[in-house]
């Protein structure tokens, strides 16, 4: 089973050593997706609300380029720096997924690599039968 | 196969647009559970082991509900706020999994959403035939 690697050229990437999204067979795994500029300063400093959106923004850009959409979405790890931003992730979320009801993990972590972000969100897809 | 939303009702509602666990084909994907209440969301008691064991105990209702069991679980997360519990997570694994050993990462988080709780933690499963019904 190959696998096939997705990188958005317009979401930014801190390294070089790994891609926005791997696909093999029905399973595609995101990266973990933080709300950072093309400079690599964060999105939004210390609005939890912004980051958010600009987190699920640029996760369907990766999405986009594999060919996926939320509605597969499986999986939701939403790692926070402050458990005050998972309502907000949650009302965020909401409104993207519509019927989809994925399972979700929440991890409050001191703080994420990226000075100032609040919010990284990591997805897991199964895009079903028809994609092996 | 569509994929079917996991929620068993003696959890409670799970959040928002989430479920409590996800099957797709022959995956499980199980939220972190915590061992919170389902009536008030407060975690039931301040012991790391009856929190564990109460967190097993949901999980296998999520799993089962997807047609799988423990020993069909691949992959286990926990998150604990306090380093010194994780013995007794060892403990509970150890009855609940028994010889099954599936992989594992644990990590120390600075909290945790539910009132009380200490620790969360998630499965993934993967049916096979030699396991499962």
């Amino acid at each position: 089973m190959s696998k096939h690697f997705y990188d958005p050229p317009d979401v930014f990437s801190p390294v070089a050593i790994f891609s926005h999204a791997v696909r093999c067979g029905r399973t595609l795994t995101l990266a973990g997706q933080a709300p950072l500029n093309d400079d690599g300063t964060v999105v939004g400093p210390g609005e939890p609300e912004v980051q958010c959106r600009r987190v699920f923004a640029d996760l369907k850009k990766t999405l986009d380029l594999a060919g996926a959409t939320f509605e597969r979405v499986v999986y939701v790890r939403a790692y926070v720096t402050d458990k005050g931003v998972l309502p907000v992730v949650r009302r965020v979320a909401s409104g993207i997924f519509g019927g989809n009801r994925p399972a979700f993990t929440t991890i409050v972590i001191p703080s994420c690599r990226g000075a100032g972000v609040m919010v990284e969100i990591e997805l897991v897809l199964d895009l079903g039968d028809d994609s092996t | 196969m569509k994929k079917k939303f996991l929620n068993p009702p003696a959890l409670g509602e799970a959040d928002a647009c989430f479920s409590h666990g996800v099957r797709a084909g022959n995956t499980i994907w199980v939220s972190a559970q915590s061992a919170d209440d389902a009536e008030n969301g407060t975690a039931r008691s301040n012991d790391p082991e009856a929190q564990c064991r109460a967190i097993f105990e949901r999980i296998q209702a999520v799993l089962e509900v997807g047609g799988a069991r423990l020993c069909d679980v691949v992959m286990v997360r926990g998150f604990l706020r306090h380093r010194e519990h994780i013995q007794a997570t060892w403990k509970v694994r150890k009855d609940v999994f028994g010889e099954h050993r599936p992989a594992s990462t644990s990590f120390i988080v600075s909290d945790l959403e539910a009132e009380g709780a200490l620790m969360s933690f998630e499965v993934v499963a993967m049916l096979d035939e030699a396991c499962s019904p």
